[in-house]
C-alpha cells in the first residue's frame, strides 16, 4: 500500500482524475468479488459471480446474498461516509491531520452510543444514529470553538483533537469495566463491519447519499474555503455558511458510519491524502474519487481481516490501524521532504 | 455616470482598527478610477489595515467607505466580490492546486449556487492566464512556481474575478527585485490596457513613484497626504512619515521623483 502511494506521486502534476477513477473502480470491483467469494468457506470465483447475478436459494447463494454482499456494502457506504467527512473537515480545518478520528468526532459518537446502549440496551439499529449525531456534533462543536478562539495553530489543534479522543476512549473504557459489559460491545468498539446485515445498509445508506450529495453540490464552495479566510470573502464567500454546511456534512457522515460499524480509524485521514496527492485540489474529483477510495481500502482492510486470523475475524478497524498508521506516517515524511 | 464617476471607491470619516485599538481616525479618501494608487507609510501605520477595511475584509470602526456611492457594508458579499477584489499579503493555498484551478476560483462571484463552469468563464480564465503570462503553466501546481510566477497566477484570480478594483497587500514583498519589476509592471500593464483600478501597499518609496499615478501617504494616525507623486514626495514629506532624512531628485531615466535616503537620526 505504501509503496504503490509512494510510486503514484507524479513530479509533472497531477494525474487525471477519469483515469484514477477508473482504476479504483476496477479495484473495488475485484475487492467486492474476493469479498464475496472468500470467508470461512471459499466459493469458486464463477460460482460465485454466478450467484451473484441469478442467487438460486441454496447454502451458497444465502451465503452470497444475506452475509457477504451487505457486508460489502456496508464497507462501501461505510467507507464513503469517512473518507467524504476526512475531506471536508481537513478543508474545514485547513488541517492535513485532521479526520473524524483525530478531531474526536468518532470517540464523541462511540461514547454517546455506549452510555445509551447502557442505559438502554434494547437500542438497536438504527436508534443508535442519532445518540451518534449528538456525540459527533458535541465534539465537533468543542472542535470548532478551539479552532475559532484563534489560540491554536495545525499541530495544536490535532493534538488536541487527539487528546479528547483519548479521553473519550478512556471513559468509554471506564464505563464498560464499571458494567462489565458484553464482549459485542467491544467488539463494536474495534470498528466492525462483521455481522452486517441489508438492514445496517439501509439505516446508513440514507446518510451517505445525502452526505455525498449535498458535499458534492457544494464541492465549489469548499475549493474557495480552503483559502485563507481574506481570499475567500474577497472572492464573496460567507465562510460561516459554508463551514456550517460543512460541519453539518462532517456530522451525518461520521455520526452515522459510527453507528453502524463501530468508530473505523485511518479511512478518513488517508484517503484525502491518497487522493489529493493523485488528482489535485479540486474538490469536485477529491470527494468523487475519495468516495470510491474510501470503500476501495475498507473493502480491502476487510478482506485483510478475514484472511489473517482465520478462522476468527479481524475486526475491520484494527486492520485499517494496521496498515493505515505506517502508510500515514509515509506520507507525511515524504512531505517533510519536499 | 453619476458624480462618483471618478471615484468607485472612497470613504467618510472612517476611523478603522482592531478592536479597541484606534490605528487611523476622521479618514476621507478617494481612490481614483482608473488610475494606480500606491499606499506608503511607515510599518504599523495601519496602510494595510485601511486598505483591508476598504476591501470590507476588516469592519470600520465608525464612518463609511463608499462603493458605487453605496455603503459597503450594507452590500452582499457577492455583489462586491463582482467590483472589488482584494489580494492579501500571504494568500494560502491547499497543496497541489494547480494555476488553472486557482485562476478558475476567480469566476466563484460570478456562478449561483448551482451553475458550473460555463464557456464564458473558461474564456475569462484564459485570458486572464494570458494576461499574465501563464498560459504555459496551467497545469502546473502553485507550490512548483517561483515566487514572481506564483504572485502572478494569485493576481489571474483576481483578473478572472473581472473587478474593476483591484486591491494589492504588499504583493512585491518576499520578492527578490527581478520578481518585484514583474509584478508591477504586470500591474501596470493591466491598468494602461484594461483600464483596472489598480491599489497596492508598497514599501519601496521608488516603486510607488514610478509605477504610481497617485500616492497616499499614510501617517500619526491618518492620511497625511495625498497627491501624484511628483507633488507628493519631498524631503518634508519622507521625514514626516518614516522619519528618515532623504533627498530627492529626477530620476536620471523617466523623471519620476527618486528618493536617496541619506540616515536616520536619532
Amino acid at each position: 500500500m505504501a509503496a504503490s502511494i509512494a510510486k503514484s506521486e507524479t513530479r509533472n502534476g497531477p494525474v487525471n482524475p477519469i483515469a484514477v477513477g477508473a482504476v479504483f473502480l476496477v479495484l473495488l470491483a475485484i475487492a467486492i468479488v474476493a469479498g464475496i467469494t472468500f470467508g470461512v468457506s471459499n466459493l469458486p470465483v464463477s460460482r460465485a459471480l454466478n450467484l451473484l447475478f441469478s442467487p438460486d436459494g441454496s447454502a451458497d447463494s444465502a451465503l452470497v446474498w444475506d452475509v457477504r454482499l451487505p457486508r460489502a456494502m456496508l464497507a462501501i457506504a461505510v467507507g464513503t461516509n469517512l473518507a467524504i467527512a476526512g475531506v471536508l473537515i481537513q478543508t474545514l480545518t485547513r488541517n492535513p491531520l485532521a479526520s473524524p478520528q483525530t478531531f474526536g468526532i468518532n470517540a464523541g459518537a462511540s461514547l454517546v452510543i455506549v452510555v445509551c446502549l447502557i442505559f438502554w440496551p434494547e437500542i438497536r439499529g438504527a436508534g443508535m444514529v442519532w445518540p451518534a449525531f449528538a456525540g459527533a456534533a458535541t465534539i465537533g462543536f468543542a472542535m470548532w470553538a478551539l479552532a475559532a478562539s484563534g489560540t491554536m495553530n495545525d499541530m495544536k489543534l490535532a493534538l488536541a483533537g487527539i487528546s479528547i479522543q483519548l479521553v473519550l476512549a478512556a471513559l468509554v473504557q471506564a464505563i464498560l469495566i464499571a458494567n462489565n459489559t458484553a464482549q459485542d460491545i467491544v467488539y463494536w468498539l474495534a470498528g466492525s463491519i462483521n455481522g452486517a446485515q441489508w438492514s445496517k445498509v439501509w439505516i446508513i445508506l440514507p446518510f451517505t447519499l445525502t452526505g455525498a450529495a449535498a458535499a458534492l453540490i457544494a464541492g465549489r464552495h469548499f475549493d474557495i474555503l480552503a483559502l485563507d479566510e481574506t481570499t475567500g470573502l474577497s472572492l464573496g464567500q460567507n465562510a460561516k455558511r459554508v463551514g456550517g454546511l460543512a460541519a453539518i456534512i462532517i456530522v451525518i457522515l461520521a455520526g452515522s458510519a459510527v453507528a453502524v460499524s463501530g468508530p473505523i480509524g485511518f479511512i478518513g485521514l488517508l484517503v484525502p491524502h491518497i487522493v489529493r496527492r493523485l488528482v489535485g485540489g479540486d474538490h469536485m474529483a477529491v470527494i468523487i474519487l475519495s468516495a470510491i477510495c474510501g470503500p476501495l481500502l475498507l473493502n480491502s482492510a476487510d478482506l485483510i481481516g478475514r484472511m489473517t486470523a482465520f478462522p476468527a475475524e479481524t475486526p475491520v478497524g484494527i486492520v485499517t490501524a494496521l496498515i493505515g498508521a505506517p502508510a500515514f506516517l509515509m506520507i507525511l515524511w515524504r512531505q517533510r521532504v519536499r | 455616470m453619476t458624480e462618483a464617476s471618478h471615484s468607485r471607491l472612497s470613504s467618510k470619516d472612517l476611523s478603522l482598527g482592531y478592536a479597541t485599538t484606534k490605528i487611523l481616525e476622521h479618514v476621507d479618501i478617494a481612490i481614483p478610477d482608473g488610475k494606480i494608487t500606491a499606499m506608503i507609510g511607515a510599518n504599523g501605520s495601519g496602510k494595510s489595515t485601511l486598505l483591508k477595511t476598504l476591501g470590507r475584509i476588516l469592519q470600520p470602526i465608525d464612518g463609511t467607505v463608499l462603493l458605487d456611492g453605496r455603503a459597503i457594508a450594507g452590500l452582499p458579499s457577492r455583489d462586491i466580490a463582482r467590483t472589488l477584489a482584494l489580494l492579501p499579503q500571504s494568500p494560502v493555498s491547499p497543496d497541489g492546486l494547480t494555476v488553472r484551478q486557482l485562476c478558475r476560483f476567480g469566476r466563484h462571484p460570478h456562478k449561483g449556487m448551482l451553475t458550473r463552469t460555463t464557456r464564458h468563464d473558461e474564456e475569462i480564465v484564459e485570458q486572464a492566464l494570458a494576461a499574465t503570462g501563464l498560459s504555459d503553466l496551467t497545469e502546473r501546481p502553485l507550490d512548483r512556481l517561483s515566487g514572481g510566477q506564483r504572485q502572478r497566477a494569485w493576481i489571474a484570480m483576481a483578473l478572472a474575478q473581472e473587478t474593476p478594483i483591484l486591491l494589492l497587500d504588499e504583493p512585491t514583498t518576499y520578492l527578490d527585485i527581478a520578481h518585484q519589476l514583474e509584478v508591477l509592471n504586470l500591474l501596470r500593464d493591466l491598468n494602461r490596457t484594461q483600464g483596472r483600478t489598480i491599489v497596492m501597499v508598497v514599501h519601496d518609496l521608488n516603486h510607488a513613484a514610478q509605477y504610481a499615478d497617485h500616492i497616499v501617504a499614510v501617517a500619526n494616525g491618518g492620511i497625511h497626504a495625498a497627491g501624484r507623486p511628483v507633488d507628493l514626495l519631498t524631503p518634508d514629506l519622507i521625514r514626516t512619515v518614516f522619519d528618515v532624512d532623504a533627498m530627492v531628485i529626477p530620476h536620471p531615466a523617466d523623471g519620476t521623483p527618486l528618493c536617496l535616503p541619506l540616515s536616520i537620526d536619532f
